[in-house]
């Protein structure tokens, strides 16, 4: 149970919003699943005596725009998993969003956008969203921005939020593209140790790739000569490409730096044999 | 060393109304309260259980408006108007046990019990989605559930012949044991 | 020692038992845990915790707490000394001639471990009492603290008990015959290491209470305790009441694995705090709180001495566990069971197994499933697969050389007299069941393919039924049947359930004793208003010791009511009458009469018809295996164990060489736990153990960093085995029956844990074989077993 003697608001407009965090600063937190938030209150390791629930926006979970799919803030897993077109479209987020440790429950209440503020490494959403090359729509006294993805996630629990601002939503460019996901973690109920997303736009491009969970926040791997004339990978140079880019590997209870360091390069080739149709 | 009048608590509070298991309650509950402690303490359904107030062991699982949910990690306040159904509302007193509860019990799939309510909860919501669901399948669904007793054999037993008495047309395996 | 002369109870091959007693109430939610037991105005306690692994208590006030919202009472450890006696210890060492010390409900003067309780708050909600901690001043002066069992040991080492002048516990050693001079003139020997991990049973429900101090004098704890009745004993004395006045309630238990044995602090504490407050007061622990609690940390230093033929001659095992402080819970105490489990199965001679209980600054052991027995488990496992890597023989062929011969029991060696067993043939069906030919056959083809499988065999005895006179731990238990004049019948035990089913046995034993339906027995436990005076559950003994006495007390009145019968029958000799059906009948099948006539008639009847002489259907009879050896016998052997389980398992698995990540591909395995009451519950106690163990072995643990902080806080960090990280079990079973006890069962509930941690060891450590590797650290998580594949490709 939650010790602090907190209050629950939820504005039914942005500037409402706004409203509380500029009144209370640090003191206030706004709530999306509340899948981190409430425990870590719960153990005392958060107090805030203010808590906003973005619900009261009644935006939409997801929405098309001008060649962009925005995902609110509230949007959770399990409502991307609904969405047979976003699926398709993006096979590597659908991976993602089916297999987010905790099960159905979690996946029916957490929400993505939440993970990516919360920003703990070894989450999946924040390297999905560098890999969607997403942008965060932030939203504070001044007015509205957007942030994209590099800028947003600064480290560890640390992104570019100003205390008085929030996430209304992430949107991120409307083009299919083919992937390939791969996670490990060292027992089902544990976190993510590394997490890596290759994919390339159906209609043809250079292949990405994004590891995540390895470092404080997700890292953009430089393909370089890995990367063949067609936009594929040579699956046979990624490990090495990786290796030299995994420069400070995080460490926490599910694996040390070491492991971490180890491991980045094969995970990373099994996402390229994922999305190429090779040995994963 | 004690004091007589404790100093008056100051946590803010609100009504909400809640519809637990078919009845409708009308609640005073404080803002940080969990949807689970609500549950237990002011409405007396202690189906859910506490086992870490984390949302880790999913024992304190309930169906919200019908989609299920680790009740540890919703605050109350946030779901006025909700409808709830707990591990005690899915049949009605007096009536037959339900066919993943009674596959459950045939299969001697839990022990002490505390875990139940994920199970049940999980089960029933992959038999929605997936009426024929490979052993694969059915421990997939079930990790967000944590069990210390059993070691999930009979809980997958259950689930598969549960499948096979809901769905016996479309049930690859039919009954087990 | 002589084998029982008594009918033995076990279900024919033909009889079903029934479907787990309650279950459609638990099914619907109805089960009653601790913390659904509501009494009116009950308060909520916080317990302020130790944040230093080692540290003086220089003052503390817990008067700011009482100006926060809500709070009622606060108390620090210097007040309570007036409201509580010392706590007794559940096993005190002394008692076996280790050091001891005294406890008290909240630390006075010192810390000794991170969690140790300080101070407590009441308040109206757990939230305000929990917030009203922080208000507490405390201020310490920090200690160096001994984490690690080298630093508790070193020269320097801070000395965590000063009356002690080191920190060491107990040393327990266990020999038979000449090790040293044997491993001396062995042709072959080996030495190794293997570390055990610190990790914990986990049970779902946490541990809580209820305490209720009523009136002046009378007292109602509502305890997830394992052992009420030593609970309400220690109680009374620690809160200076007269035990009449003391009532435990022990509810429902969501898992208990020796995690729930009594000696805790909060047990009290809770009812002091109620006295204080006025009121009902309720604690139950946060996951984090119960992630505090340790088991299972052991080094194992060894040498073995063997001949060409894999047979050991000789070995020594040099054991140490970090036990963590030392407590007035009983966990130390598994150090015992940790060294007196060799030579397991094994016949062998000469040996010197040393148990050493360190205590350090990490917080306290409480008892674990395993007890000790899965430490020895591993090593000995090892050890055969070690030897039998040396010489290039099969691991099974190996233990098949070694294994004490099925004709040689009942069977001696150091501090066990083994009841009965065919490990052999165990094993063998295990082979044959699990195909393990075709096993090594696939594992050729695929190593041949580059892939790192492994196949692993263990072979785990299981000493059960643990008697430490002197203690509260017995051997013994009582049951009372109860029949009432419309024929039903209620059994009052001792013996109690963490959720293994004992309740639905021992209903279904009674009624096949009475003939009669089991629905027409209830069996209340747990409560010590009803209940007799019992020991409660613990090393797998609440079937054999209570499930025994009931049957005792049940065949006692059987033979009152045939009496009966026989007279209303008009027949002479009561002995031949059969109970079947609820009828009462003569073997010649023809006059019957309904068991509730002939009940009803006792009552009615008593005294005034000649031949129903006694006015009362109530037995009481306390039951134990008799296979004990209390007093050193001529020959100086001891036995505080009498039952002897055991399993024989196979668990392949595939590494991934890349990840370091073990899959746990096949497992199998045929268990002997003498006769089998109910063959779905015993099942399901190996499969839970068998989970316990392999989560255990590859991805549990519970970690320090070097300033004695625990990591572990929840169950993120502390990863359990989930529904999609297991296979489902093959399971065979052999049944070879104690001769010592009512029901010929030996006990089911630990075995497993070991066999599992030891077959994964192996499998693991098999599958690295052809990369010259081994690791014999646990856990053996894919950090641990990728850095092993590293060092070995270096």
């Amino acid at each position: 149970m939650i010790r602090t003697p907190t209050r629950y608001h939820r504005p039914d407009s942005a500037a409402g919003v706004v409203e509380i965090l500029a009144e209370h600063g640090a003191d206030a937190a706004v709530l999306g699943g509340g899948t981190w938030l409430l425990p870590m209150m719960g153990r005392g390791e958060r107090a805030h005596h203010h808590l906003v629930d973005l619900r009261g926006l009644g935006a939409e979970s997801i929405s098309r725009g001008e060649g962009t799919i925005e995902l609110a803030a509230t949007a959770t897993y399990e409502d991307v998993l609904a969405d047979a077109e976003l699926c398709a479209a993006q096979p590597a987020l659908a991976a993602m969003a089916a297999g987010v440790t905790g099960g159905r429950q979690l996946r029916n209440q957490a929400t993505l956008v939440g993970s990516a503020c919360h920003q703990t490494p070894s989450s999946e959403a924040p390297a999905m969203f560098a890999a969607l090359h997403a942008e965060f729509r932030v939203v504070g006294p001044a007015g509205e921005r957007w942030v994209d993805t590099d800028s947003f996630l600064l480290g560890a629990l640390h992104t570019a939020l100003a205390p008085e601002e929030f996430v209304a939503a992430a949107r991120f460019p409307d083009t299919p593209r083919v992937g390939g996901y791969v996670k490990v973690k060292i027992a089902a109920g544990g976190w993510p140790v590394a997490t890596a997303i290759a994919t390339r736009p159906e209609a043809g491009g250079d292949t990405e790739l994004v590891l995540g969970a390895v470092q404080e926040v997700p890292l953009r791997i430089g393909l370089g000569s890995a990367l063949a004339e067609d936009g594929t990978v040579r699956a046979e140079e990624v490990e090495a490409t990786v290796a030299a880019q995994v420069t400070e590997p995080w460490a926490d209870l599910q694996g040390d730096a070491e492991y971490r360091r180890r491991i980045a390069g094969p995970v990373a080739r099994r996402a390229v044999e994922r999305l190429q149709g090779g040995a994963a | 060393m004690k004091r007589k009048q404790p100093v008056p608590s100051e946590a803010p509070t609100r009504t909400v109304e809640i519809t637990v298991d078919g009845i409708r309650r009308d609640l005073l509950v404080e803002d940080r309260e969990l949807l689970l402690d609500t549950l237990r303490e002011r409405v007396g359904a202690k189906a859910p259980k506490a086992g870490c107030y984390a949302g880790d062991c999913g024992a304190c699982t309930v169906e919200l408006d019908g989609k299920i949910v680790k009740s540890c990690l919703q605050l109350t306040a946030a779901v006025d108007g909700a409808e709830v159904t707990t591990l005690a509302g899915l049949v009605d007193p007096g009536e037959e046990l339900d066919p993943i509860q009674q596959a459950f019990w045939d299969n001697d799939a839990f022990q002490c019990g505390f875990c139940l309510s994920g199970f049940v909860f999980a089960a029933r919501d992959l038999l929605a989605r997936n009426p024929d669901p490979s052993e694969e399948e059915i421990r997939e669904a079930m990790v967000g559930n944590y069990c210390r007793c059993t070691g999930y054999v009979n809980y997958v037993a259950g689930v598969r012949e549960a499948a096979g008495r809901i769905s016996p047309d479309r049930s690859t395996l039919g009954p087990q044991r | 020692m002589a084998p029982l002369n008594v009918e033995q109870a076990g279900p024919e091959a033909d009889e079903s038992v029934d479907l787990r007693r309650d279950g459609d109430v638990l099914l619907k939610g109805g089960g009653v845990y601790v913390d659904d037991v509501e009494l009116p105005g009950t308060l909520h306690a916080a317990i302020l915790r130790s944040p230093h692994p080692h540290a003086k208590i220089v003052s503390i006030d817990v008067a700011p707490a009482l100006e926060r919202p809500g709070v009622r009472c606060a108390l620090s450890g210097a007040e309570a000394l007036d409201l509580a006696a010392p706590l007794p210890h559940f096993f005190d060492p002394s008692i076996v001639g280790g050091k001891t010390a005294e406890f008290r409900v909240l630390a006075v003067d010192k810390v000794r471990w991170v969690g140790e309780p300080v101070a407590a708050v009441v308040a109206g909600s757990s939230a305000d009492a929990e917030a009203a901690l922080e208000a507490i001043e405390v201020v310490y002066e920090e200690l160096p603290a001994a984490i690690e069992i080298d630093e508790a040991l070193a020269e320097d080492a801070p000395v965590i008990f000063e009356e002690w002048g080191d920190n060491v516990l107990i040393d327990l050693p266990f020999a038979e015959g000449e090790a040293d001079a044997e491993l001396e003139k062995a042709p072959r020997t080996l030495t190794g290491e293997i570390n055990l991990h610190r990790f914990q049973t986990a049970p779902m429900e946490p541990r809580g209470y209820l305490g209720h101090w009523q009136g002046h004098d009378r007292v109602t704890l509502y305890a997830s305790t394992q052992n009420p009745h030593p609970l309400r004993t220690t109680l009374a004395g620690v809160l200076g009441l007269p035990e009449t006045r003391v009532r435990v309630v022990a509810p429902r238990l969501g898992g208990g694995f020796g995690h729930k044995f009594n000696g805790y602090a909060e047990e009290p504490l809770v009812c002091i705090l109620s006295k204080l407050s006025g009121a009902p007061v309720k604690w139950v622990e946060t996951r984090a709180d119960s992630l505090l609690i340790g088991a299972r940390e052991y080094r194992h230093r060894f040498t073995i001495g063997f001949d060409d033929d894999g047979q050991v001659l000789a070995f020594r095992d040099r054991i140490w566990g970090n036990v963590g402080c030392l407590a007035t819970w009983g966990g130390w105490s598994m150090t015992y069971p940790a060294g007196m489990t060799f030579p397991g199965p094994y016949r062998v001679k000469h040996y010197l197994v040393e148990s050493m209980a360190v205590v350090t600054n990490k917080a306290p052991w409480n008892g674990a499933r395993g007890y000790g027995k899965e430490s020895a488990c591993v090593a000995l496992e090892r050890m055969m697969d070690l030897i039998a890597a040396e010489l290039g023989l099969d691991p099974a062929e190996v233990r098949r050389r070694n294994f004490i011969p099925a004709g040689e029991f009942p069977y001696w060696n150091s501090a066990k007299h083994l009841d009965s067993g065919n490990y052999e043939g165990a094993l063998d069906q295990l082979l044959e069941m699990a195909d393990y030919e075709e096993a090594r056959e696939r594992q050729r083809e695929e190593r041949a393919d580059g892939k790192l499988v492994g196949v692993g065999l263990a072979f785990e005895l299981t000493p059960e039924g643990g008697d430490f006179a002197g203690s509260y731990v017995r051997g013994f238990d009582t049951s009372t049947v109860r029949i009432s004049p419309t024929g039903t019948a209620t059994v009052l035990t001792g013996v109690t359930s963490p959720g293994t089913g004992n309740e639905t046995s021992i209903a279904w034993l009674v009624a096949r004793e009475l003939g009669i339906d089991s629905a027409g027995v209830e069996v209340i436990q747990g409560d010590t208003d009803a209940c007799p005076f019992g020991f409660g559950n613990f090393s797998s003994r609440s079937l054999s010791a209570g499930g025994g006495a009931a049957v005792l007390a049940a065949r006692e009145l059987r033979e009152r009511i045939a009496k009966a019968a026989a007279v209303m029958l008009e027949r002479e000799d009561p002995k031949d009458l059969i109970f079947a059906g609820g009828r009462i009948a003569g073997p010649d099948g023809d006059a019957s009469i309904g068991f509730a006539e002939v009940c009803e008639e006792v009552f009615r009847r008593a005294y005034a018809t000649p031949g129903i002489d006694e006015g009362r259907l109530e037995a009481t009879h306390t039951d134990l295996p008799h296979n004990f050896q209390h007093i050193p016998d001529e020959l100086g052997r001891m036995s505080a164990y009498p039952s002897f389980p055991y399993s024989a398992h196979l668990c392949v698995v595939e590494i991934d060489r890349e990840l370091g990540l073990v899959d746990v591909r096949r497992y199998a395995y045929v268990d002997d736990c003498g006769t089998v009451i109910s063959p779905r519950f015993v099942e399901g106690q190996v499969n839970g153990a068998i989970a316990m163990g392999l989560g255990g072995a590859l991805w549990e643990q519970l970690p320090y960093d070097a300033a004695g902080q625990p990591l572990a806080r929840h169950l993120k960090s502390y990863v359990t085995a989930r529904a999609g990280d297991l296979p489902s079990f093959e399971a065979g079973r052999q049944v070879t029956p104690s001769p010592f006890t009512t029901l010929g069962t030996k006990g089911a509930g630990e075995t497993g844990v070991g066999g599992a941690m030891a077959s994964v060891t192996n499998a693991v450590n098999d599958a690295l074989a052809p990369l010259g590797g081994h690791i014999h650290s646990l856990p053996l998580n894919g950090p641990n077993v990728l850095a092993a594949i590293a060092e070995a490709e270096s």
